[in-house]
């Protein structure tokens, strides 16, 4: 049996590198700028500590990997306020980058895509009229 | 020589509940639909259910399921991964897909051991 998936395009795959026990914070700032939620994982980062020198001591070779999905009117917002919060100018406190995403999709309720249908068509004339 | 590197690929990401197993999904992707390149980690959610659910436990243990596939096959994969993953539920998670510039072909050997057998074993 063949479901119907529904399909969120203009999404944004934001990616946070920070040290261990960080990522609260980061998804912290990110739900306060507009974000729904993320996907937190552990990794082992190589690199930033023989740069430091000393100071390397304190850089924390444990990460955690944060992963956002976001809209892509939201997504310059919610990257810039995490840099911000997470402190990611200092060296060695971590990285981030943003993709496009060709689609997602996920759990979305009727009433919902009702909505988005009907807005949809309620804005269809005036794309004809304009083009 | 033929240049090896595949261009024409995309990545399937899809976040599932922890209660679901992945691995049976993984034999799936790879006994029905013939694709090897794909993995599993753990990994934990915030937001959405998790955030209702349990919030003292500092969020919801999710398995993220990441496959690598041919671009032409991509659309029907992600629709068998929205159905495996139980996706049109509430609070299951969620799946995106997105284009990667290059991939490096992976060939099985021939005479394959039984990986279910060893996984189990």
């Amino acid at each position: 049996m063949s479901r119907e998936v529904v399909v969120l395009t203009d999404v944004k795959l934001i990616t946070c590198i920070v040290q261990r026990g960080e990522a609260d914070k980061v998804v912290k700032a990110a739900q306060a700028a507009g974000a729904q939620g993320a996907t937190i994982y552990f990794a082992r980062g190589i690199g930033i500590q023989d740069r430091l020198g000393v100071l390397g001591i304190t850089i924390n070779a444990e990460k955690e990997v944060v992963k956002m999905v976001v809209s892509g009117d939201q997504a310059d917002r919610i990257f810039e306020r995490i840099y911000l919060e997470a402190g990611l100018n200092i060296p060695g406190r971590g990285f981030m980058h943003m993709t496009t995403l060709e689609k997602a999709a996920t759990y979305v309720p009727h009433e919902i895509v009702k909505k988005l249908c009907s807005h949809g068509q309620e804005e269809q004339p005036e794309e004809t009229t304009d083009g | 020589m033929v240049n090896p590197v595949r261009h024409q690929q995309r990545m399937i990401t899809c976040i599932i509940s922890a209660g679901l197993d992945a691995q049976k999904i993984l034999r799936g992707l790879k006994d029905e639909k013939q694709i090897f390149t794909a993995g599993i980690f753990h990994a934990r959610g915030i937001g959405g259910s998790a955030y209702y659910r349990s919030s003292m436990a500092g969020g919801q243990e999710k398995n993220v399921i990441i496959a690598i596939v041919p671009a032409a096959r991509a659309d029907e994969i992600f629709s068998y991964l929205y159905e495996a993953g139980e996706l049109y539920k509430p609070h299951y998670g969620m799946m995106y897909m997105e284009k990667i510039d290059r991939a490096t072909p992976l060939n099985l050997p021939d005479e394959m051991p039984d990986l279910d057998a060893l996984a189990f074993n």
